[in-house]
């Protein structure tokens, strides 16, 4: 029989209940529950770590270096035939264009911060003032109702619970620290060295990438081996720092947090201005129902939306909930070289830059992003590469020796460095999530419909930078250089907004604490939140404001008095 | 024996032979179109990597005992093909773990109901897909197969047994585009999969593609305590010791018009 229920079993009455348990929510179990809360995790997918719940032992993974089932047959990302999402540019588009995954993030225990392979730098402090800085017509910047220096803080203690290796200071435009660094830089990838080179020659400066991935043993867990089955791979051995094996299991260890795997909640029930039960479909079909005193939403912000729009508009009095839908405005560059660089040996992304993050009302210095320095795939997927090049230079004729060249020699694979620009995605309010009116799920109910079109403002800022990645592999000495097509719906898998904290009623759905305005026990604590989206991966702030936001459950007066002690 | 001849007598004799899932017609028209996808030279075809073995592999994949998950997700972490490294030197140990890949995961209410639909069809859960009644049933990969096979038999003026590669390849390139894609995407998966999956035999796949496969517990560094060891014959943060198969000039060409075509840059 498949194990759903995990920590104590013995709990039946609960300070906190916490929807999802990934990055946000399962930060925020961990701090509610190593802090004398009763709490109740309820995750949608199922869990693929055994022994999580062990003290005795590491949990054991059923991960693997296995590229067909985790990329192809999507082993914990959303399976589109029972669970999709649809997506249109706007209204004119009529009920929708696409029905599949759109921007969807792994349902399991964990979350996103499995598949993720854990690129965690802190935004800029900038980057949480931009209502007051930028004046961009059609948009809806906003200024954050936290920033960073309150922030800091819990950034600081994020890196130590997710054990995150870098080098303070070498990023020239990270914000102010009060501590280094958990652990050293681990070793570096062959690709990003050259590519490094580059850089250097014309003047910007790479650093290592902070990222959530052991670089020694740290925490109980093991230092990284650099398989290479990276980003997108949830971790076989534990030495990513996923919220699954930090947060959550310390959370699970304290004797204060069940956790129940399988379980979809599909309604949230009020009373008045209070949350007062949800309703779930449990492992095996059934219809069940918890109660706590406190709910936190944390299930990802377009899946946060759906439920509250299933629910019945709930915590919508601002019309606000959906809104300001954001992913990050990727520009992705292949630079090719005549050399096999390897670059898929390794953590994918190891190194990086900032120069492309622009500065504010800059015409010379856009915002983009934050630029990561990527190895290449893995051969099925490379396949598929060679498959789309070859149907656009050989249409109506399949070229099997090309392809088969192609696949022996490798270009898109062994010589292939990659760079990604994570850019700044301009809020709109007209960027929305909201329900299908036909489409549904396994359990029959409305999945959610993604409306959203990109502004002049980070397609113009793609535009200035793409010629600086050509630039960049031509100074590093690849062969070849260009720009990778865009998708018709967006590659990114970075979610942000919907449920804008803020500090006007009016204007947003939650407040600087996470708490909804409309609704007094019940909070948000995860990329919804996020009012803009920065240039910058969103992992650690998820984090960072989670580990505030259950902080402030805990001591509404004095969050920061929280946080522990650094060991 | 050397070189490419060893590397295709390696090979399974029985990877072409089918389990009986198609018809003898249709299981040579599958062989011929995967060798045409990838064709045999001196090293293996489409067919040869398995993509028989493979797809009947998937078709039943529920087809188990009640005690055995079905046959959709190999389990983890380890394959048993790669050694634990050294605890004091970091390099490869004699160690081996056993195969975490010989078994398959369970599957979850979502998972299961996922994968019978991509399967079976519309018709593999009670009640039909969730969306069938706004997009139409889902047709299962066994009957989108079978009815691609079928329509190639059909238009060919040749018995499937005596078609010559020229054949397979009008075949093909006639074939209807959405099935055209599936043969792509499953003879490619067949030939570079973990072999559990039924392709790829032996690692064939990847050894042609100068790809390691599977690389844990090994990894491609170990932490040895002070410092990182890396794989002598797979380095992390050096260039290799060489170039097994250099870019040709027909590559070349073809990455300058791709380069050209999308606006950037050969140097």
């Amino acid at each position: 029989m498949r194990q759903t229920l995990y920590g104590n079993a013995s709990l039946s009455q609960f300070d906190v209940c916490i929807i999802g348990s990934g990055a946000g929510g399962g930060t925020v179990a961990y701090v509610c529950a190593t802090n004398g809360l009763k709490v109740l995790v309820i995750e949608a997918g199922p869990c693929h770590l055994n022994h999580l719940d062990d003290p005795a032992q590491q949990p054991v993974p059923v991960f693997s270096n296995d590229e067909l089932k985790i990329e192809h047959r999507n082993f914990i990302e959303v399976q589109t035939r029972v669970d999709p999402r649809s997506w249109r540019t706007s209204p004119t588009d009529g009920d929708r264009l696409s029905v599949g995954n759109v921007q969807g993030l792994p349902k399991t225990v964990g979350g996103g911060g499995l598949h993720a392979d854990l690129k965690m730098p802190r935004f800029q402090p900038t980057d949480f003032q931009f209502g007051t800085l930028l004046d961009v017509p059609g948009a809806s910047f906003a200024d954050w109702p936290v920033q960073y220096d309150e922030l800091e803080p819990f950034y600081a203690w994020g890196e130590r619970l997710c054990g995150v290796q870098g080098t303070a200071g070498a990023n020239p435009f990270e914000g102010a620290r009060s501590t280094g660094y958990p652990m050293p830089p681990g070793a570096a990838m062959y690709g990003s060295t050259i590519v490094g080179q580059g850089l250097a020659s014309l003047g910007y400066t790479m650093f290592p990438y902070p990222t959530a991935v052991n670089s020694i043993p740290y925490d109980g867990r093991p230092a990284c081996s650099d398989c290479g089955f990276c980003s997108g791979y949830p971790c076989p051995t534990n030495a990513k720092g996923s919220s699954a094996v930090t947060g959550l299991r310390k959370a699970l260890l304290s004797g204060n947090c069940q956790l129940h795997a399988e379980t979809r909640v599909v309604k949230i029930n009020t009373s008045g201005m209070d949350v007062t039960s949800i309703s779930t479909i449990e492992p095996d079909g059934s219809a069940g129902t918890y109660t706590a005193d406190r709910y936190v939403l944390a299930a990802s912000p377009i899946e946060d939306a759906r439920l509250l729009l299933l629910s019945g508009n709930l915590g919508n009095s601002s019309g606000m909930v959906g809104r300001n839908l954001m992913f990050h405005y990727q520009t992705v560059s292949l630079g090719i070289f005549d050399e096999r660089v390897h670059g898929y040996r390794g953590r994918t992304v190891d190194h990086g830059f900032a120069d492309f993050r622009g500065v504010p009302n800059d015409a010379d210095h856009p915002l983009g992003g934050i630029v990561e320095i990527s190895g290449g795939g893995l051969p099925i997927g490379e396949g598929g590469f060679y498959q789309q090049v070859l149907s656009q230079l050989y249409p109506g004729k399949w070229n099997g020796a090309m392809y088969k060249q192609l696949l022996r020699q490798s270009p898109g694979r062994d010589r292939v460095m990659i760079l990604v620009i994570q850019a700044e995605d301009a809020p709109q309010t007209t960027n929305v999530v909201d329900l299908d009116p036909a489409i549904v799920d396994l359990d029959g109910l409305p999945v959610a419909r993604c409306t959203y079109s990109n502004h002049v403002f980070e397609t113009s800022a793609g535009s200035f930078y793409e010629p600086k990645l050509i630039q960049i592999f031509g100074s590093a000495g690849a062969k070849y250089a260009f720009i990778a097509p865009r998708d018709a719906i967006p590659g990114s898998q970075h979610v942000m907004g919907t449920l804008r904290s803020g500090t006007d009623s009016t204007l947003s759905v939650t407040n600087n604490n996470g708490q909804f305005w409309d609704l007094g026990n019940l909070y948000a604590a995860d990329g919804s939140l996020f009012p803009t989206s920065s240039g910058h991966n969103p992992t650690m702030t998820i984090i960072a404001l989670a580990l505030r936001v259950a902080a402030a459950m805990v001591n509404p007066a004095s969050p920061s008095s929280v946080i522990p002690p650094a060991s | 024996m050397v070189g490419a001849t060893y590397a295709l007598a390696k090979l399974p004799a029985c990877t072409r032979a089918g389990d009986g899932t198609f018809s003898a017609e249709q299981l040579a028209m599958l062989n011929g179109l995967a060798d045409v996808i990838i064709p045999r030279d001196d090293q293996p075809g489409g067919a040869d990597l398995g993509a028989a073995t493979f797809i009947e592999r998937l078709i039943h994949a529920f087809d188990t005992t009640p005690t055995m998950p079905p046959m959709i997700y190999a389990s983890g972490p380890y394959s048993g093909r790669q050694p634990f490294p050294d605890p004091t030197t970091g390099a490869a140990s004699t160690m081996f773990p056993d195969s975490d890949f010989a078994t398959w995961v369970e599957l979850d209410r979502v998972l299961d109901a996922a994968w019978r639909i991509a399967v079976q069809g519309s018709a593999g859960v009670v009640g039909g897909a969730p969306n069938d009644a706004t997009l139409g049933p889902v047709i299962g990969i066994k009957d989108q197969l079978v009815a691609g096979f079928d329509a190639a038999i059909a238009a060919s003026q040749t018995s499937v047994f005596d078609m010559s590669a020229a054949q397979f390849q009008v075949a093909f390139d006639n074939s209807d585009p959405a099935f055209q894609q599936l043969m792509l995407d499953l003879v490619t998966q067949a030939a570079f999969c973990a072999p559990e999956y039924g392709g790829n035999p032996g690692g064939a796949g990847w050894q042609m593609v100068h790809f390691e496969g599977d690389s844990l517990p090994l990894g491609y560094s170990a932490w040895n305590g002070t410092a990182y060891i890396e794989r002598p014959d797979a380095p992390l943060t050096t260039a290799n010791a060489s170039d097994p198969e250099p870019l040709t000039d027909d590559v070349n060409q073809l990455l300058s018009l791709v380069a050209a075509f999308l606006g950037g840059q050969a140097f």
